[in-house]
């Protein structure tokens, strides 16, 4: 285990039939897995959101409203 | 209440409130929904939570913003309640019926709670309209003639009128049926396979949602439709050649106005058409004996833009209320009668709807019924929001995904629109400017100005402290499996 990647242990059945079904077309399990994780963690839109409602607040401040 | 209650949920795709008959439009676009309005709730001031479709209809079947579950996803999470779950689970029989909207498939997780979902999505439909010379020599020759004549000033638009004419006549040299030119099952096609369900259901109570593409571009509408609204025949051709014209892309909003009032004439006559399909269905309850003790609301995704603000169709960035008002005809068993004129958010349909059929609504559901309170002589809310992506054409593709958002707040009086990419608001006063055309003046209306800014406030804090990560996780599941290709 490198510093950066961390070592998980998974059922074998659980791999086996990841790789069968996606490995090809995500070049392996981990790749696989790897693409999963990121796309459940991608925040652009939530950082949007926070940085939308912080552009309402300072439209009100330059309007002098609060 | 005796025996529970059935419900039927029309959705009129693209259907204008201020085209309707009983809201007001002079031309009879719509004289069965007209009758139907003396025994019915009628909300004048009915408001999309978003626009176009994929962003309004989470609001009418699950009670919740477009963007509650983040920008990046679309459609309805698995296992999010929506209406046809809550009356699935207790006990009702479901069915849908989707004039082959794909927006609204099981793709998107529209499916959910119907034991039957018939969507009409298949290959064959629709391949006449709108045929063109495509592809090949003709084509390549057409786009070097384009880049030429470009360089010639008028001559560039000169060519693209003849080139466009010329595929039109290619185009419309062999003959077509209306329902061969609708990319869309008409009306009475659904309603057909509804009256079959109905009978396979008897003796259940049924929730059973509908809904039509009639009055969606291209707008095909019978000659019956056009003999009953008075508008001078047009014939196929013309009709495709409307369609046609209007749907070009690229071209100048001068040359369409000269379409303007023929392309809308056919958009009536599309209304009419629908008008005319729900008295029969109607006219089919009552002979099943089933209209008593229905529940029958209609309304529309959100309305159509014909060059009101400069532009076409349905785009996600336009809040104003060609786009937004929409229809709301909400018929009860008891008949009871009233028009209510504050707004009413479509966010607070199924919660309303649930609650004409004392079933309770989720907690899940962001809106809420004031349905009792309205029968007893109360009014809508006091504003109505309305959020989207501006310039999102195109959710499914990642780059559309990311866009700024545009929030609208509509009062009866006031509407504001704050776009998020310029950082600035735009206020209108809707009694001295129905149109919408002239922007109040930065500085003025203050009060109003800051009342409207505080609720968008107050809508984006409720954004983010009532998101619910498990939905979101569910639905980006959802898409992963569907991008995977292990979910077709």
């Amino acid at each position: 285990m490198t510093e950066d990647s961390r070592e998980l242990r998974l059922p074998e059945e659980l791999c086996r039939a990841a790789q069968e079904r996606y490995g090809a077309r995500y070049g392996g399990l981990e790749p696989f897995l790897e693409f999963v994780l990121r796309q459940l963690l991608r925040d652009d839109a939530a950082r949007m959101d926070e940085a939308e409602q912080k552009i309402i607040e300072e439209r009100l401040k330059d309007l002098g409203y609060i | 209440m005796s025996r529970p209650r059935s419900l039927v949920l029309i959705t009129v795709d693209c259907l204008r409130a201020d085209h309707s008959g009983f809201l007001g439009y002079p031309r009879p676009t719509t004289p069965f929904l007209d009758s139907l309005a003396a025994e019915s709730l009628i909300f004048r001031n009915t408001i999309a939570a978003g626009v176009p479709t994929y962003y309004s209809f989470p609001a009418i079947m699950a009670g919740r913003y477009p963007l509650a579950l983040g920008r990046d996803v679309i459609g309805l999470a698995p296992g999010e309640p929506t209406l046809a779950s809550v009356l699935h689970d207790a006990g009702y029989a479901t069915g849908a019926f989707i004039a082959a909207n794909p927006y609204l498939s099981a793709r998107f997780g529209y499916a959910a709670g119907f034991e039957k979902f018939e969507d009409f999505l298949t290959a064959e439909r629709g391949t006449a309209h709108g045929k063109r010379a495509e592809g090949g020599v003709g084509t390549r020759l057409n786009a070097s003639l384009m880049k030429f004549a470009g360089r010639l000033g008028p001559l560039g638009g000169l060519y693209d009128e003849l080139y466009f004419r010329y595929g039109m006549w290619r185009a419309n040299r062999t003959e077509a049926t209306l329902d061969e030119l609708r990319p869309y099952p008409a009306a009475n096609i659904l309603i057909e396979g509804a009256v079959k369900w109905l009978q396979e259901v008897a003796g259940r109570p049924f929730f059973l949602w509908l809904h039509f593409m009639d009055t969606h571009l291209p707008f095909y509408p019978g000659q019956a439709a056009q003999n009953d609204l008075g508008v001078p025949g047009v014939s196929l051709s013309r009709m495709q050649f409307l369609n046609g014209y209007w749907n070009r892309k690229g071209i100048a909003r001068q040359r369409l106005r000269r379409y303007r009032e023929e392309i809308i004439g056919l958009y009536d006559c599309s209304i009419r058409w629908v008008d005319a399909q729900v008295g029969q269905f109607v006219g089919a309850l009552r002979t099943a004996g089933i209209w008593q003790n229905c529940v029958l609301a209609l309304t529309a995704d959100h309305g159509e833009e014909f060059l009101e603000h400069g532009d076409r169709f349905h785009s996600a960035g336009n809040l104003h209320d060609e786009l937004t008002r929409v229809p709301l005809l909400l018929r009860l068993p008891t008949g009871a009668k009233r028009e209510i004129e504050g707004p009413f958010s479509t966010l607070h349909l199924p919660a309303t709807l649930l609650q004409a059929l004392e079933v309770p609504a989720p907690p899940e559901f962001r809106g809420g019924s004031s349905l009792a309170k309205i029968l007893d002589g109360g009014d809508g809310q006091d504003a109505a929001v309305t959020e989207g992506l501006a310039r999102a054409t195109n959710p499914q593709r990642a780059e559309a995904e990311l866009h700024s958002r545009v929030l609208g707040v509509r009062e009866r009086r006031y509407r504001i629109v704050f776009d998020f990419r310029t950082r600035h608001e735009s206020l209108y006063d809707l009694q001295n400017d129905p149109q919408e055309l002239r922007p109040l003046p930065a500085g003025t209306e203050t009060i109003v100005r800051r009342r409207l800014l505080e609720r968008c406030r107050q809508h984006m804090d409720e954004a983010e402290h009532r998101r619910d990560p498990q939905a979101r996780m569910n639905l980006l599941l959802d898409d992963l499996r569907f991008s995977s290709g292990s979910r077709s």
